[in-house]
């Protein structure tokens, strides 16, 4: 292969730039040289262009670590000596010369400016607006860093597909310089806007009130409702934010990024406190440095809602999906070995323990726990004494087995009318079945999800993961919620009966519909769908989802191309009920073209035309995938008794005005026996015979 | 009186995933209006069958959203609505001018529920997703094999039926947000994400372990337990999951078979789980000689969990304890048929949640709706009709 001549440094710069702003690769030939030319004619401009390649460069890199959160926001400026989250200016210091020694002394005196994060997984959320201090004081290298910082700011704003407002201040007396540099339906950047802001260097005096009155009020119009302001100057704020917006519980998050100057290192931690809105002030002995701060700032949408869980693993997923939507859910355990949960595999490391269980962890996410032994009267009574205290009790007792220890719903009630109690067993509270026994195989079976799964020559076969009790779960926390809005009317709480069998059969799609229209048994018949739409077939690398429903045009001619059509090309088969009919010989003709094909490869050219071929890939697929990647599906929790951070996968929806969170790591045994019994009026010396007695 | 009375739901959704969350809603009394446009494909049978279980308890109006005025009569049901939800594809929404910045100007307290197949942004943003295409992305279909042979996956969408159930709870807690705060929002549902939430622990080992997943065929996937699966009885296609985990329930097991022989060398759980697949060969040939419906019996009785492998027959037309919870019922239709429907899987004692009618036929209420929430008049309702505004 020839190799490539040297490039002329200027298209060099104008090829960072490029890539640098969004460009995405997809410049034109002719708007390279265009802003070639014009980097060439302005020195200032090339310099730019080069700080802002490192920099992205040097971004990125840190943002590499697997699980990373790309959407955690930046909750304040502190200095330290955390050199995971040093600020873009900091970058660039131990990227130069001259200053690489000073960056090595604060290194030393712990004074790097860096941030810490809010670690709220916040979807949804709302464009960037940076105020750029283009005062006279700022000229020269601080110019030049600034903007470096204010377009990697672009960059990042791009990549989380977030709308960018630039405004350059100075004096009072010069008009603001505001650009939106992406329009509303698209998050490309053109590159001449990024240009304009590159250029424009008002110089004069420094006025602050303006810039962010007009940001806030940009905030005020309903787009940009939820955006988060960055004011980048080098000077001393003294503005003051304006209270909260109507329609915000708080005011904006204002983030001031100061280079930080010698004479006064202070600045960066007043600026940013005196824009913080008073409520969010954390004293400086509150603050962890590098680490993450909590409570969030905005609370989940149960937030309020006291629940016990009692419930074993039919219905451990109840709790977790009211917990991680705000909901203070205690944990009620046998004392001793704790849940039945904490026995089951797979382990942290391999090891059995009680605190190892991944199974556990997975059901246990942001609840507390405490001990209690609720089969002895003592604890039967400390029990109804939490209830008395509580909106919602969820168990997994064979019916009636509460009942008969004093805290059934009737006794419990008697003391706390509102309470709402969610039982879930495998059959339901009554009817010939209810004292029957179920684990989650026996329960699909019965509900009829079982019988439909498989190939045609072989058995059965149960779904991956425990679906039976993952949907009496879901159905749990629905009839809960239910109970409560009825609460709100009459005041009272009432009793969910939540059936393993029966949430089986509402996870169905075919099998009680086509028996009641047509009195037909569907039948397993392997990766062929009922619909006879869609079945796997093989690649030369494994397995990808055939689907004959969507652009059929593009799919034939494809297949065409390639010689392998058969007689797909004919009439018939544009009629879609046809290819349903047809499926089996259909698919064989599919099977035949793409075997050619690696997975990737059919996949992406499927996806191109618009048809919505898909890898039969394993779960752990899902941890590498970068769609899931850039969502931030995958929230990492600490487990700091492990000297462990393990990625949980994160919200099944995302409720973008109350977000889901994982507010704390699943207990350990008993870890909230004195706070929860303490509330009660449970005093140390009582709980403590108590533990003597294993009551807790 | 039911949970959700006077909440109303301006129902965009369509397909699979969108109807079943919806129908949940409407289940607990909210006024759900489907919005369907003329020629909309259906499975059959509005009224009951696959169709009528999707859409039981709606309402149905035909707007045409390509025009004008069909897309301000919606946007005017918006205004008076307390969730706006739709399951298209992200765009669809946004084009129609209809997104929750739009809705927000309608009704400032708006809960505008986005069902796509992988979220409002992001890299797949735009791509296209079925159920068993979201199926085969997150492991399920891989997996649900017998080890060593092909993967075989759900025989359906379970995919649909995981997005819809958790975009019930969805609405449900943003609807309970509001009552607290005053204030709606947007909710942004991914089922690929809302399915691989239900993968479970697995992605867990996975993360930390870097190994890859192995089918486990009808393996226990919670505490190891032998004999554990699906075994064959005696006709055609019947089978009998069982489930044995600790010795306690071995003992009950064997005593429940009459104490034979051969149970003698499987008295530890650790004997059971090393000879796993010989102690299936055994409980086979026990099995076959067996009627599904006896040796459930026989052994839960004997306080052994297992249970029959139920077909479409089984669960609909012959299971006593279903049937002791109503589960199916029998709906009455405008046209005098009965019609018969599965309901919520959940009971609640007080103020129960309930099929409250029929699947609706196209375009059954449009008169109605718009004339009881809009105030359109017998004349305006005519004019639209023959201009093709409503159907």
């Amino acid at each position: 292969m020839p190799r490539c001549p040297p490039r002329p440094p200027a298209s060099q710069e104008s090829r960072s730039w490029g890539t640098g702003l969004g460009g995405g690769g997809r410049t034109s030939p002719g708007r390279q040289i265009e802003l070639g030319r014009r980097l060439a004619t302005n020195p200032k401009l090339r310099k730019l262009a080069a700080v802002v390649g490192r920099m992205r460069q040097q971004a990125l890199a840190l943002r590499k670590r697997p699980f990373e959160r790309l959407s955690e926001e930046v909750f304040d400026v502190q200095l330290g000596r955390d050199l995971e989250r040093l600020l873009p200016p900091e970058l660039l210091a131990l990227g130069h010369p001259l200053l690489r020694r000073d960056f090595a002394r604060r290194l030393v005196e712990g004074r790097l400016l860096s941030y810490s994060l809010r670690g709220v997984d916040e979807r949804g959320r709302g464009p960037m607006i940076v105020c750029l201090d283009g005062s006279g004081s700022m000229e020269g290298e601080k110019e030049i860093w600034s903007k470096a910082v204010a377009l990697t700011l672009l960059e990042i704003a791009r990549r989380q597909r977030r709308l960018f407002r630039f405004i350059c201040f100075s004096s009072a007396d010069t008009p603001l310089f505001t650009l939106d540099l992406n329009p509303r339906e698209r998050h490309e950047v053109q590159e001449d806007r990024a240009l304009d802001v590159a250029e424009y260097f008002p110089g004069g005096g420094t006025d602050f009130e303006t810039p962010l009155t007009a940001a806030l009020g940009c905030l005020g119009a309903a787009r940009y409702r939820r955006g988060d302001i960055v004011l980048i100057t080098d000077g001393e704020c003294r503005a003051r934010v304006g209270s909260a917006l109507p329609g915000r519980e708080e005011a904006p998050p204002v983030l001031a990024l100061l280079r930080a100057d010698r004479r006064r290192p202070e600045l960066v931690r007043h600026a940013a406190r005196a824009l913080r809105p008073r409520h969010q002030r954390v004293p400086a002995h509150r603050r962890r440095r590098g680490r993450r701060l909590r409570p969030p700032l905005m609370a989940g949408a149960l937030a309020g809602l006291r629940v016990l869980d009692l419930a074993d693993q039919k219905g451990a997923l109840a709790g977790k999906l009211l917990a991680d939507l705000g909901a203070d859910v205690v944990l009620v355990e046998p004392p001793g070995g704790g849940s039945p949960l904490r026995t089951i595999p797979p382990f942290w490391q391999g090891l059995p323990h009680p605190e190892r269980s991944l199974f556990f962890w997975f059901y246990n996410t942001s609840k507390r726990g405490i001990t209690l032994d609720v089969a002895r009267p003592a604890g039967a009574a400390l029990l109804r004494r939490l209830a008395a205290d509580a909106d919602v009790l969820i168990e997994s007792e064979p019916p009636g087995r509460l009942a008969t220890l004093g805290c059934g719903p009737e006794a419990l009630r008697a003391a706390n009318p509102r309470l709402v109690v969610a039982s879930i067993t495998p059959f339901g509270q009554r009817g010939p079945y209810c004292n029957w026994r179920a684990s989650d195989t026996v329960a699909e079976a019965m509900g009829g999800m079982l019988f439909v799964n498989g190939h045609q020559a072989g058995p059965p076969l149960r779904a991956f993961g425990l679906q039976a009790y993952h949907q009496a779960g879901i159905f749990a926390a629905v009839g809960v919620l239910g109970a409560l809005f009825a609460r709100e009317r009459t005041g009272r709480g009432q009793d969910v009966d939540v059936s393993l069998q029966a949430a089986v059969a509402g996870a169905l799609e075919h099998v009680p519909g086509l028996w009641h229209q047509a009195g037909t048994v569907a039948a397993r018949q392997g990766t062929l769908h009922w619909t006879r739409f869609f079945r796997v077939g093989r690649c030369r690398d494994g397995w990808v989802m055939h689907c004959t429903v969507g652009d059929w045009t593009s799919l034939v001619e494809w297949v065409k191309a390639d010689g392998m059509a058969a007689d797909l090309g004919d009439p018939p088969w544009e009629d879609v009920r046809h290819r349903a009919t047809g499926a089996e010989h259909l698919f064989d003709v599919l099977d035949a073209w793409a075997a050619r094909y690696t997975v990737d490869e059919l996949v992406e050219g499927a996806q191109l035309r618009r048809i919505p071929y898909a890898a039969v890939r394993p779960p752990e697929g899902l941890l590498r995938d970068p769609h899931l990647a850039e969502r931030g599906f995958f929230v990492p929790i600490g487990h700091p008794e492990l000297g462990a951070t393990v990625p949980y996968p994160g919200p099944p929806f995302h409720l973008t005005g109350a977000p889901w969170q994982i507010s704390r790591r699943p207990p350990l045994l008993g870890e909230h026996d004195d706070e929860v019994y303490g509330r009660i009026g449970v005093t140390a010396a009582e709980l403590a015979t108590l533990r003597e007695q294993a009551v807790v | 009186m039911r949970p959700l009375d006077g909440v109303r739901v301006l129902d965009f959704t369509w397909v699979v995933a969108g109807p079943v969350a919806t129908r949940i809603l409407a289940d607990l009394g909210a006024d759900v209006i489907k919005v369907e446009r003329r020629g909309a494909a259906d499975f059959g049978d509005r009224r009951g069958g696959l169709s009528g279980t999707l859409t039981r308890g709606k309402r149905s109006v035909v707007l045409d959203l390509n025009r004008p005025r069909g897309l301000d009569l919606a946007r005017r049901l918006a205004a008076v609505s307390d969730v706006v939800i739709d399951n298209f594809s992200a765009r669809v929404m946004s084009n129609l001018g209809l997104d929750y910045e739009e809705l927000c100007r309608l009704r400032p307290d708006v809960i505008c529920v986005r069902m796509t197949g992988f979220g409002l942004d992001g890299p797949y943003r735009d791509h296209v997703s079925y159920g068993p295409t979201l199926q085969a992305l997150t492991g399920y279909t891989l997996l649900m094999a017998e080890p060593g042979a092909p993967p075989a996956g759900f025989g359906y969408s379970y995919s649909d039926l995981a997005g819809g159930n958790l975009g019930a709870l969805a609405v449900l807690a943003a609807l309970w947000h509001r009552r607290r705060t005053g204030r709606g929002q947007l909710v942004d549902l991914s089922q690929l994400e809302a399915v691989a939430s239900l993968v479970g622990p697995t992605l867990l080992a996975r993360a930390l372990d870097g190994c890859a997943s192995t089918p486990t065929g009808n393996a226990s996937q919670e505490e190891p337990g032998a004999p554990h699966g699906v075994y064959p009885c005696a006709g055609e296609d019947r089978w009998l999951a069982i489930s044995v985990f600790s010795d306690e329930d071995w003992a009950r097991f064997a005593r429940a078979l009459g104490d034979p022989e051969w149970t003698g060398r499987f008295v530890s759980r650790a004997a059971r789980l090393e000879h796993a697949a010989e102690l299936d060969r055994l409980v086979a040939a026990w099995s076959r000689t067996q009627v599904a419906e006896e040796a459930m019996a026989l052994l839960q009785t004997a306080g052994v969990a297992a249970g029959v492998v139920a077909n479409a027959e089984d669960l609909c037309a012959r299971d006593p304890q279903l049937a002791a919870r109503g589960h199916f019922v029998e709906v009455p239709t405008p046209e005098g048929r009965t019609v018969r429907i599965d309901g919520p899987p959940f009971l609640l004692s007080d103020t129960p949640a309930r099929v409250g009618g029929p699947g609706p036929l196209l375009g059954e209420h449009t008169d109605e709706v718009l004339g009881e929430l809009l105030g359109c008049g017998e004349e305006e309702l005519r004019a639209l009709r023959e201009e093709g505004v409503i159907g």
